[in-house]
């Protein structure tokens, strides 16, 4: 992802973030804990037009519209061919509901003031598409028959610069139009050319809600020393040592969690400029420049504000991904956005 | 096809000179200085104005006067059918143009040189007058942002199917092809700021329907004034007495 270098923080207020953030308990400068999240404005179904809407404003002021249309689309001959195949081999229990095809949902990600051909927009529009792909269960919902199939656009817009990264907005924001999702129900059986109900009341949700399963969401967790945050503010991510973009989805059976996909995500605290020992400055003309750098590479306790170097701990990954699935901040997420739904 | 029936309704049960449902609403998008969401039926247009602030761009600085800029985007869902539009398109282009002509002829630019005022307008949903409704949404944004203007910019357009003048067009009245005549007023100055027309029209009816888009202006200017007086005394309660 394309780093933002605009960081308006100095070494030593970097160097006091970073100290604050990893003490026990750890201090966030807006006096969260590390497991609350910002409050968010969030609405759904605010385009008659599209098949599933909805628009959410994170407290950042950062705002994103999602429009998710269904179109039918003639599905290609390999299908055909391969479903063929499997009516008379022995694999046909599973797979007759399982003909999904990846390039059957399409996402694209409008950033104002960027080209859609820009690094950004593409990779958050991989990055989510990632996530919703990676459970197989929204692929296969597009399926109608061994010809036809549904193609699924779903147009993000951010309305305003990004100022962090925009990962949750986008994903929150997609998982509430997808909730809000509906498809015409289907009145012609079979392998017939397919007919539906022009009732838009009578229309099928893609998520039905009896049905607990719900699409994944991906979250940023950022890890400073040992502890771990949940939505990371803009300064935070100043300071972070790793930061994580996990997407999780609710299981339909029991209401436990899955971790469908993880990500690093390399953090702007990488291109920030590492700080100098008042010693070495102070004066003290003598430290010539290689002596200079041999302390500044020893200075373990971190004196002095040094950007991250290196990789996560590999304890530390677990221990987030447990927390993930158990502490309950996923869970209050997929209910509250559920009841925006209503 | 008609689009006027004997009874004198059209396809979306108006009457010629009726408008469609308008709806007006300030402060749509928090971190923009001013915005404003438009409704005009289904045409749905967000606005958000950002300035006036300074040059991002050195060399395009104007020295006595403010630089406006607009983008004007459509969003893929808004239509019917969903359409892939590549960024900068030559309508997109061209309606930019439109826009940022008509606000900058109501913008008092003298009063703040050297400086830059962006307009971004969206089209969320598109059922015909979508330039109409994002120069009324960004004359709101304006008004919000507390941008000094000359008066009040408006606009509406009517057309001439079937022997009638129309007012405000749907997208399927719209795309009949025939006449279709927007005009941009300064309400209070009666000043006309913008006219654009598809094909064409003897001049005697031209002014017949001309006239008939100028009150529709009218009208949107009554009911912008009502918004923004409402959100100033929502602002008056807020500060307190």
């Amino acid at each position: 992802m394309a780093p933002y270098t605009n960081i308006p923080l100095s070494p030593a207020e970097l160097s006091y973030l970073h100290t604050s953030l990893s003490s026990t308990p750890a201090i966030r400068p807006d006096g969260r804990r590390p497991t609350d999240f910002r409050t968010l404005t969030a609405e759904s179904d605010i385009l008659p037009s599209a098949n599933g809407s909805a628009r959410i404003c994170f407290a950042d002021g950062t705002e994103a519209v999602v429009g998710v249309k269904a179109e039918i689309e003639k599905s290609s001959k390999s299908i055909v061919r391969h479903v063929a195949h499997g009516e008379d081999g022995q694999e046909h229990s599973d797979e007759s509901k399982g003909h999904g095809e990846d390039a059957w949902l399409q996402i694209s990600v409008d950033v104002p003031g960027l080209r859609d051909d820009d690094a950004l927009p593409v990779f958050l529009a991989a990055m989510v598409s990632e996530a919703l792909l990676a459970d197989g269960e929204l692929k296969n919902r597009l399926y109608i028959n061994s010809r036809f199939h549904w193609r699924l656009y779903v147009d993000v817009l951010l309305l305003s610069p990004p100022l962090s990264y925009p990962l949750p907005l986008l994903s929150l924001t997609i998982h509430l139009a997808l909730l809000n999702t509906r498809l015409p129900a289907l009145v012609s059986q079979g392998d017939e050319d397919p007919l539906f109900n022009d009732d838009w009341a009578a229309a099928t949700p893609l998520y039905p809600h009896h049905n607990n399963k719900n699409p994944p969401i991906t979250l940023l967790v950022m890890a400073v020393g040992g502890n771990a945050f949940y939505d990371p503010s803009r300064e935070e991510l100043a300071v972070a040592d790793a930061v994580l973009a996990i997407s999780v989805t609710r299981l339909q059976s029991s209401s436990s969690l899955q971790i469908v996909s993880i990500r690093t995500v390399d953090p702007p605290s990488r291109l920030t400029a590492s700080g100098v020992p008042k010693d070495l400055i102070a004066g003290n003309a003598s430290a010539n420049a290689m002596e200079a750098r041999v302390r500044r590479e020893k200075d373990e306790g971190m004196a002095v504000w040094r950007p991250p170097r290196g990789g996560l701990k590999r304890a530390l990954i677990a221990q987030i991904t447990k927390n993930v699935l158990s502490d309950g901040v996923v869970n209050d997420i997929l209910d509250a956005l559920v009841k925006v739904n209503g | 096809m008609e689009y006027v029936s004997p009874e004198g309704l059209r396809l979306d049960g108006r009457r010629p000179m009726e408008m469609r449902q308008i709806r007006g609403e300030i402060g749509a998008v928090a971190k923009a200085d001013g915005s404003a969401v438009f409704e005009m039926g289904n045409t749905k247009v967000i606005a958000a104005v950002y300035g006036p602030r300074e040059v991002q761009n050195r060399s395009q600085q104007i020295s006595d006067q403010a630089l406006v800029r607009c983008e004007y985007s459509m969003a893929n869902f808004s239509t019917g059918d969903r359409m892939r539009r590549p960024k900068g398109d030559r309508r997109s282009t061209e309606i930019s143009l439109v826009i940022r002509q008509t606000m900058e002829a109501c913008i008092m630019t003298h009063l703040m040189p050297r400086s830059q005022i962006d307009i971004f307008v969206q089209v969320l949903q598109a059922d015909g007058g979508t330039r109409s409704a994002c120069i009324n949404a960004a004359t709101l944004a304006l008004a919000d942002a507390g941008i000094p203007m000359r008066d009040l910019v408006t606009s509406c357009s009517a057309g001439y199917l079937n022997s009638t003048p129309l007012l405000d067009l749907n997208y399927v009245e719209d795309s009949a092809g025939g006449p279709d005549v927007t005009v941009g007023i300064l309400a209070k100055m009666d000043k006309v700021t913008l006219l654009q027309m598809d094909a064409k029209l003897p001049m005697d009816i031209f002014e017949n329907v001309m006239q008939l888009a100028t009150e529709g202006c009218k009208a949107v200017a009554q009911c912008i004034q009502e918004v923004l007086l409402e959100n100033s005394k929502k602002l008056e309660y807020q500060r307190g007495p």
